[in-house]
């Protein structure tokens, strides 16, 4: 994609013509008015975009989670390559689509990182201007996800970068140091030639002629406006002294847009001596890292291996059209790491979240359809079994038959010649041998046997309706991890700037959720550990004080509990104090004194999700809305979830986050009110018993049994969701669903049960949002429509 | 479950066609361009808590759709379903909602030009709602605004709604 200079503005031009230069931007040491310009990126084809967005997005989230471990560590050299490939890949990918800032800002990290790989540790002084330079980068991201646009100028900032570049010992091993940056590993270089067939003839042929195979490394100068017809200048020049076997990256697949060098690796066959071929290669711009004879050893299996001939299917695309995906970098060292992970690992593959959607739709019509078949095949029973009652039936009749033609046989004796009943007992004879005829026939007709092969059919069919529900489940099923690593950047920043020391524990983060939940669970994770790390954690000196260590400790824990994922944020701080927010919520008049004389402590501590309590004024989560209590309660509640309080003074507070994981296909009990089909969410369903009247008693007006020594209240269904036409008559016999929310239990009454069922949840249209009680709807096996009850709002309404 | 399949569209610039119903005895029509299928009547699901005009949910192949009766809505005479009431289901706002209607009639071209936006007659339903009103040979047709119904239909609910808290 490279742009004329005729198709860019003037503006662009301008950019591009300093950054070509190399000096970075023009001017930058005096004082420059800031750029008020919004560079629009709305022309960017919205598939690359959300791409390079979403990549850039997890880039940005690893390279703060090393970068803060960096800080910690700062001889790691894993880490340290690791965040290199990072900023790199990001530069990449931007210049891939033109966003210049993003890429010029990526740069300057770069060039740091260059220089601290080569010294193979990481300066005290650098973390300022890294993370400033991150966070730069998440903001002009974030520009672009919302508005497609850039706003900020990044020009100071890329002064800062070039300043303090500037002030940093350079160092001899920055040869060798190139060496590294550009050279791919020549057994990498030798794997193109393994997958080419053409490849490995021409070197065959080469080296018949007596050539050497040489591996050379060149540099393509970061200031060459047109690196790819350099490269073309370089092919042409080596034709002259033998064979190019392997280039890579090739003419074509280079991106003149990249800034910084571009690494050329090749496999070159010549009869020529080393010093011939570095003169020959003699060009402005170019820099010959290496040359380098391979040992013969090292590539005569492949050509030599007969088996090779066979391998035609597996020839490779040649390496330009490999480089040139969308968001592949320029082929340097990147490449060569690229193809290890390739061969390596197991491939993943992109996929747009809404494909998943239809998928799990089908899967839940595939449920029920087995539901159907189900039935189909209970009424199949029912036919069979009537038969097979005929059958008897007919077997008797016949035996009937068959003992009454006897005596009639025996009465009528031969003496009596009666022609007449002669000929009757002809008949029955032969009437007797139809009879038996038809007995054959019917033995004959196993149904039965048929009947067992549709079910055992239908069972496979169950269980494959089963694994496909699962597996595409599966599929969105993401860990966790990518909500929990920001928090390690969080907490670092959060702990310097109020000045506690705290320390984040995070545990269980490969626990799986659903991705859509990923996305919900941010906003209310990050103010909750804030609260924690502003509210919860004392000061240091408080805390040796009170004998605690002087480093707080917030731990964040995921882990699964049957069908739900548990999130734990747990602090070792103050701790809630039931008191104190009675007090407040006083204050802000949220509850009358009687109403807070009735309140348990747990209760009291719940005070804190109502709306209005949150004290302090804060404009928390990075959008900049004020985030309450409450407003986390609303999310998790949207979420299905529940959000729970455990707290000691002084000794620290628990939330608890309880989400469901399979938010679409659920156990339910099924349930007559009258027509209608209702289901209850298996998960709330305690037992199921059945009651008569005399069990019956009541406590002002409500009713109630006593349960093994309990009491449970009892509500009828068509009261407490208001079904219409409901008999309002009292309890009669009936059958009792006793549910509960996790803490309490209430019994509901229903006309007749309607067994179990696995169901697909499915919303009710939006006119019904405000209807209480009832959650969902679906569609049963005969396509009637049964609503899905709220356990947890039936036992609130209840009371 | 028999269907007229709303999908042919208009090419001329001021021509629209409409499916034509009758309702309380009167001819009403709705743009074709919102009507999605006219069916028989199916098993509708009630829902409770909601105002007495929402009959409830069916099930079309697979989506859940709510059902109105229309009549209950303005306060029109009731009248008991017989073997020639539909459903009329439309869509609006990327969401489909149905009503009752009384028997299908046929679809006709109408010159947008020829309907009188404010007629001088009294109307059965709220004014708000009606498109115009249109004249074709010598009948009259009373053209639904489907986007203003839908609005005065989530009104009435959320009026409910607020009234029961």
């Amino acid at each position: 994609m490279v742009q004329l200079p005729s198709d860019m503005s003037p503006e662009e031009r301008q950019r591009n013509d300093s950054s070509e230069t190399g000096s970075g931007k023009t001017g930058s040491e005096k004082e420059k008015p800031a750029k008020k310009t919004v560079k629009n990126y709305s022309t960017i084809d919205d598939r690359y975009f959300e791409v390079y967005i979403d990549d850039t997005e997890q880039n940005i989230e690893k390279f703060n989670e090393g970068l803060v471990n960096l800080e910690k560590n700062p001889d790691d050299l894993e880490n340290i390559n690791n965040l290199f490939r990072l900023v790199h890949t990001i530069k990449g990918s931007s210049g891939m689509i033109n966003i210049a800032e993003v890429q010029d800002v990526a740069h300057g990290m770069e060039n740091i990182f260059a220089i601290v790989r080569e010294r193979k540790s990481a300066f005290a002084d650098m973390f300022s201007i890294m993370f400033k330079g991150i966070d730069a980068i998440n903001t002009l991201v974030r520009s672009l996800k919302e508005k497609k646009c850039i706003t900020a100028d990044v020009d100071p900032l890329i002064a800062e970068f070039n300043q303090y570049l500037e002030h940093l010992p350079k160092s001899d091993l920055k040869k060798e140091a190139e060496y590294e940056r550009v050279a791919l590993n020549t057994r990498d270089l030798l794997e193109f030639l393994r997958r080419s067939r053409q490849k490995r003839e021409a070197l065959v042929k080469a080296r018949a002629a007596g050539n050497d195979l040489f591996k050379i490394v060149l540099s393509i100068d970061e200031n060459i406006p047109m690196k790819s017809m350099k490269v073309l200048l370089v092919e042409e020049h080596l034709k002259d002294d033998g064979t190019m076997i392997v280039m890579v990256p090739d003419a074509d697949s280079i991106n003149d847009n990249l800034k910084g060098a571009v690494g050329v690796n090749l496999l070159f066959c010549s009869a020529q001596e080393e010093k011939d071929i570095r003169s020959s290669i003699l060009l402005d711009g170019v820099k010959v890292v290496s040359v380098e004879k391979i040992e013969p050893k090292d590539f005569d299996d492949l050509i030599q291996d007969e088996s090779l001939e066979n391998r035609a299917s597996a020839e490779m695309e040649s390496p330009s059209e490999q480089t040139a995906s969308v968001l592949s970098v320029e082929a340097d060292a990147d490449a060569g790491e690229a193809m290890d992970q390739h061969s390596s690992q197991a491939t993943t593959i992109r996929i747009d979240t809404h494909k998943l959607d239809s998928l799990m739709n089908l899967s839940g019509e595939l449920i029920t359809i087995r539901s159907k078949f189900e039935r189909l095949l209970n009424m199949f029973n029912d036919e069979a079994a009537a038969q097979k009652d005929f059958m008897r039936s007919f077997d008797a009749v016949r035996l009937n038959y068959e003992s009454l033609t006897k005596e009639l046989q025996e009465l009528v004796s031969d003496n009596e010649k009666n022609s007449e009943a002669q000929r009757v007992i002809r008949l029955l004879d032969q009437l007797s041998k139809d009879i038996n005829v038809i007995n054959q026939q019917m033995v004959k007709t196993d149904l039965w046997a048929q009947i067992n092969s549709i079910e055992e059919t239908t069972g496979v069919l169950g269980k494959i309706a089963s694994d496909i529900q699962a597996g595409v489940m599966q599929a969105r099923m993401v860990p966790i991890k990518g909500v929990f690593s920001r928090f390690r950047r969080i907490v670092r920043d959060i702990s310097s700037d109020i000045g506690k020391e705290v320390r984040l524990v995070i545990k269980g983060e490969e626990t799986e959720l659903d991705k859509n939940l990923v996305d919900s669970l941010g906003d209310p994770l990050t103010h909750m550990v804030r609260n924690a790390m502003d509210h919860g954690i004392e000061d240091p000196e408080i805390r040796k004080k009170l004998g605690k260590p002087a480093e707080g400790t917030i731990m964040l824990r995921a882990f699964h509990q049957g069908n739900n994922i548990c999130i734990e944020v747990a602090d070792d701080g103050k701790g809630l104090n039931p008191d104190f927010i009675v007090q407040h919520a006083k204050e802000k008049k949220l509850i009358t004194a009687q109403q807070a004389g009735q309140l348990t402590d747990k209760e009291k501590l719940d005070l804190i999700f109502i709306p209005g309590f949150s004290t302090a004024k804060q404009v928390t989560d990075l959008s900049g809305r004020g985030v309450g209590m409450d407003v986390v309660k609303n999310i998790i509640k949207a979420l299905k979830g529940t959000i729970g309080i455990d707290s000691k003074v002084s000794e620290g507070t628990t939330f608890v986050l309880k989400i469901p994981l399979t938010l679409a296909i659920i156990q339910a009990l099924l349930v007559h009110v009258g027509e209608e089909i209702y289901a209850m969410p298996l998960e709330a369903v305690v037992e199921v018993i059945k009651i008569t009247n005399d069990m019956i008693y009541y406590v002002d007006g409500n009713a109630a049994i006593k349960l093994r020594g309990h009491a449970l209240s009892l509500v009828k269904l068509e009261d407490i969701i208001q079904i219409r036409g409901g008999n309002s008559n009292g309890f009669e016999a009936k059958n009792i669903i006793v549910i509960t929310n996790g803490e309490e239990q209430i019994g509901v009454s229903v006309d007749r049960l309607a067994g179990e069922s696995e169901i697909v949840i499915k919303s009710l249209p939006h006119h019904f949002s405000h209807v209480k009680g009832i959650s969902g709807a679906t569609i049963l096996g005969d396509g009637q429509i049964s609503l899905i009850l709220d356990p947890k709002q039936i036992i609130t309404d209840a009371k | 479950m028999d269907m007229q399949d709303a999908s042919k569209t208009v090419v001329d610039d001021d021509m629209i066609r409409l499916v034509c119903f009758m309702f309380s005895n009167e001819q009403y029509a709705v743009n074709i361009f919102n009507v999605r299928a006219v069916i028989h009547i199916p098993r509708i699901a009630p829902v409770p808590q909601m105002p007495e005009f929402t009959l409830g949910v069916i099930n079309i192949r697979g989506s859940i759709i709510p059902v109105f009766d229309l009549r209950k809505k303005f306060g029109l005479e009731e009248k008991a379903i017989n073997s020639q009431s539909k459903l009329l289901i439309a869509e609006v706002n990327g969401s489909q909602i149905s009503f009752l209607i009384d028997a299908i009639l046929d679809n006709i071209k109408i010159a947008k030009s020829s309907i009188d936006p404010s007629p001088q007659v009294k109307m059965k339903i709220k004014r708000e709602c009606i498109q115009g009103l249109g004249q074709v040979d010598d009948r009259m047709i009373v053209i639904l605004d489907i986007d203003r119904l839908n609005e005065s239909i989530n009104e009435d609910i959320l009026e409910l709604s607020r009234q029961g808290r």
